[in-house]
């Protein structure tokens, strides 16, 4: 199971970073046999919160598993491919069979307050963070 | 979650609902969306992934060159503040050629779970015909 991490560096240029580990991740992906970072996810802080969506079209909600252990959030599932039968492929550039990608969040979440919810192919997962973690406002003394 | 399956006549896939497929035509830049083409002697089946598109907001042509175009509009509203970007969010197009032995008049859509699924029916000249034989 490949394990991405993500940092907030500043100066340190993301889209870098994050192609760096869309290598790694690639790499052990192709490795075990499973499509490149299927499902496709983008983590936003929103300050009061952390949201992950996650894009998984075609895949049921039964058949999705969202899991935060520690600060470690884990997505698996499977998303079946169409059945037609006696239908011949002439092109199949979907992702079918299981998937599981995994992403620590390195900010204190409320793992009781944590909600996902899956619309239109989209699964959108809402992780409130702890107090500790939430932006503050300094006041600057005279 | 849409569960319920939707079949509809071609050019009604994207008058239904609001409207929001309106002007589709001239929603200019879109993404590529991931397809899956079967086939069997009646149909073709087209499946493509359009993670973020509602019910209506999918248009569906085939013009004078058999070319069946695609467009769905996505309703994903991207949330602020962005740390970690694998797919961007933007609307969707798509086009195929068929060849004459579809019937550009039979084709149906369904869409559920961000996934658009086409079926385009052959001709009936061109199905295979089984031919019993009478003793």
């Amino acid at each position: 199971m490949a394990l991405s991490d993500w940092t907030f560096t500043p100066g340190m240029g993301f889209e870098r970073e994050f192609e760096r580990l869309r290598r790694q991740m690639d790499d052990v992906f192709g490795r075990i046999g499973i499509g490149a970072g299927f499902p496709a996810l983008n983590i936003y802080d929103q300050g009061e919160e952390m949201l992950v969506a996650v894009q998984a079209p075609g895949v049921k909600k039964e058949d999705i598993n969202v899991e935060l252990r520690e600060n470690t959030l884990t997505i698996s599932g499977s998303r079946k491919a169409p059945e037609y039968p006696d239908a011949g492929v002439l092109r199949e550039e979907s992702v079918y069979g299981a998937f599981k990608r995994s992403v620590r969040i390195p900010i204190k979440v409320r793992n009781d307050k944590v909600e996902a919810t899956l619309k239109n192919g989209i699964l959108l997962i809402r992780m409130p963070k702890s107090e500790e973690a939430k932006p503050k406002q300094i006041a600057i003394n005279a | 979650m849409a569960t319920q399956a939707e079949k509809q006549p071609r050019r009604e896939a994207g008058k239904e609902a609001d409207g929001t497929a309106e002007n589709l035509v001239e929603m200019g830049s879109a993404f590529l969306p991931d397809a899956a083409i079967y086939e069997t002697e009646d149909d073709l089946f087209i499946s493509l992934d359009i993670p973020g598109v509602e019910k209506g907001a999918v248009q569906i042509d085939v013009d004078e060159s058999n070319t069946l175009q695609m467009r769905a509009r996505n309703g994903f509203e991207e949330p602020t503040g962005i740390v970690l970007r694998e797919f961007s969010i933007g609307n969707y197009y798509r086009s195929f050629r068929l060849s004459d032995e579809f019937d550009k008049d039979a084709i149906n859509a369904k869409l559920e779970d961000g996934l658009l699924e086409l079926t385009v029916a052959k001709k009936e000249e061109v199905k295979p015909r089984r031919i019993s034989i009478n003793a």
